[in-house]
């Protein structure tokens, strides 16, 4: 007899561990990941110079210091810690790569949603629409709707989740076509159960998966626009230490303190590869030919 | 006054091409249709795959609508009921589809799938839908601690039984049947067999049977009627279509059927039809199985016959009859 796909996620997640031990590049993945996110939320109770951090101090005497034991990664022009505005800065990096990510779902899941369960004319405007948004290259659409919007956290994660919601819209509207026609949601018609219930309790929890693992996975991507959008000078605001903007400021005085533009940059480097080792491990994962040759690899 | 009344039931359904759909031919499904079922009775429908039969019971399920023809549930034609009125009929009519583990939301427990048509047409409580479960449960006869499960976690009858508990939840008059027992096991499928038949019994319903295995049309049916290209070809009580056979068509179907006896076997000969079944985009000029016909004629050819009666409530629709 046929079996549905969906195992219970208990024990997906247990192969998910078995296998991620064998692949040491996925657990590496899997470790910087867990880490950024841990960052991202303690942060700002375990650093050492939250004034620096937060830059509020300004002391000349301490300007441009290269990397020690007392400033890790240096100082900067106006004699701030480096290393801590860099730890500071995972909070915000995650506040962006969650803000964008869940702001795009909110728009993108209803909409992919309902086009993808009424079909017909509905479905094919709302997609159409969808479409309009898929035609511009997304960073340039970000970059003129921060433009537009103005300076400063809000705006940038506005921009950002506005050029991405459109994806999502289209990976679910794909997965929904597929799940209305099992036999269970016929079987919810049948049962005489209303359109919404049937889309929200029978359709969409059994078309998210892909959703949700994209959206975990479209984080470290976020992160990299979000700098991005900071570097160009369009996003967040100085004296906030986000990793992108921390890069910039760094940028002029490139040749004098390398170190200033250096760990900020690593750090983004270092988050994003995170993401993607990750994400590569999650599309084998999904696979199921791709999974048997995982199982029976020994050490890659 | 019979339960459920079909008449003329016509499903096409378009065939489009290019960008703007163009409407290049229909799909004749089903195709002049009628029949009706009475209280407490079993009306089987058999045939091949491509045969008009699923689509037949999707309509009566409201998950398509009919081209034309009427479809009349104690009287009143359903083909268009729209809320309060839909809600009525879909209370009394309910299905059990083919494969359990396909007609189960995967992600919801037993008990869940059991409660939801008791919230939506009982309006039971939460603690009142509960305690139901757990009688129908035992009515079809699996133990309570089965509850707690997802659908993966039962054996293909265990789900089957569920789907049949959730089917029977609502106290409904006519359950349709669509290949209930084609995905199971065959130890597996006499049971639920013989679920469906003892339910029938206790809880007085009627039965719209959809399948191609005719030992199991045979086991349960009273009315059988055995359709060909969308078309009804013949119709008779169980036992006398069985027994007298009298369209080509299901000569060559119930010959079809293994016979475990060998010294029966050897008795018996086998039909074979030439050929494949035509398509239903343009079924052929006269009577529809005229092509693969052994006895086909030119009258065959030209005209297609009504069904005709040749008496014991038997209908056949053959020129040969006359």
């Amino acid at each position: 007899m046929d079996r549905p796909e969906g195992e219970t996620l208990t024990s997906e997640m247990r192969t998910m561990f078995i296998l991620m031990r064998k692949n040491i590049v996925s657990m590496a993945g899997f470790i910087i990941v867990v880490v950024f996110l841990i960052m991202g939320i303690i942060s700002p109770y375990i650093l050492t110079k939250p004034e620096d951090a937060w830059g509020i101090t300004y002391d000349v005497s301490k300007r441009y210091l290269p990397p020690s034991l007392e400033h890790p990664f240096g100082t900067d022009e106006y004699g701030r810690d480096m290393f801590n505005r860099v730890i500071l800065g995972a909070r915000f990096s995650l506040i962006i790569a969650v803000g964008v990510v869940g702001l795009a779902l909110i728009i993108g899941i209803p909409l992919g949603l309902i086009a993808g369960y009424s079909g017909g004319k509905t479905g094919t405007a709302l997609m159409r629409i969808t479409d309009m948004f898929l035609a511009f290259p997304p960073l340039l659409l970000a970059i003129a709707l921060a433009a537009t919007l103005g300076r400063g956290l809000e705006n940038a994660i506005l921009a950002l989740a506005i050029s991405w919601w459109p994806w999502y819209a289209r990976l679910i509207y794909v997965q929904v076509n597929t799940v209305k026609s099992m036999p269970y949601v016929d079987a919810a018609r049948v049962l005489g159960l209303g359109r919404f219930t049937i889309m929200f309790r029978h359709v969409l929890p059994n078309a998210l998966t892909p959703v949700a693992i994209q959206a975990a996975l479209d984080m470290g991507s976020a992160v990299l626009e979000a700098a991005g959008l900071s570097f160009l000078g369009i996003g967040v605001q100085p004296p906030i230490p986000e990793w992108g903007l921390l890069v910039s400021q760094g940028w002029q005085s490139i040749n004098v303190a390398w170190w200033i533009s250096f760990f900020p940059g690593l750090a983004i480097l270092t988050t994003v590869l995170g993401f993607n080792l990750l994400a590569d491990f999650a599309r084998e994962f999904m696979d199921p030919r791709l999974r048997i040759t995982m199982m029976t690899k020994k050490v890659v | 006054m019979a339960l459920l009344d079909v008449e003329e039931l016509v499903k096409h359904f378009p065939i489009r091409y290019g960008l703007f759909g163009k409407i290049a031919g229909y799909v004749k499904a089903v195709d002049g249709v009628s029949f009706s079922i009475d209280e407490e009775s079993v009306f089987s429908l058999v045939g091949e795959s491509g045969s008009g039969k699923s689509t037949v019971a999707r309509c009566v399920l409201r998950l398509l609508d009919p081209t034309s023809g009427r479809i009349a549930f104690k009287g009143r034609d359903i083909t268009s009921l729209r809320g309060k009125n839909l809600k009525w009929y879909r209370r009394n009519v309910q299905a059990v589809f083919q494969n359990p583990f396909l007609s189960l939301n995967p992600r919801m427990r037993v008990e869940s799938i059991i409660a939801e048509p008791l919230r939506v047409h009982m309006r039971m409580s939460r603690d009142e839908a509960k305690e139901e479960v757990r009688r129908l449960l035992e009515k079809v006869g699996l133990p309570r601690e089965i509850e707690k499960r997802h659908p993966h976690e039962l054996s293909g009858g265990q789900a089957q039984r569920i789907a049949i508990a959730r089917a029977i939840a609502p106290q409904p008059k006519l359950l349709v049947l669509d290949e209930p027992t084609s995905a199971l096991d065959v130890s597996v499928q006499a049971q639920i067999l013989n679920l469906l038949a003892d339910l029938k019994n206790d809880l007085k319903l009627s039965y719209l049977l959809i399948s191609h295995d005719l030992s199991v049309v045979k086991y349960i049916s009273d009315y059988v009627a055995v359709m060909y290209l969308g078309r009804i070809v013949e119709y008779a009580p169980a036992e006398e279509l069985f027994n007298n056979p009298a369209h080509p068509y299901t000569r060559a179907l119930l010959s079809s059927v293994p016979e475990p006896d060998p010294n029966i076997r050897r008795l018996k000969s086998r039909i074979i039809l030439p050929g494949e079944p035509p398509s239903p985009v343009n079924p052929p000029a006269g009577c529809r199985l005229s092509p693969r016909c052994p006895y086909a004629m030119d009258q065959c050819r030209a005209k297609e016959p009504e069904l005709i009666s040749v008496g014991n409530g038997h209908f056949v629709r053959c020129w040969f009859i006359k």
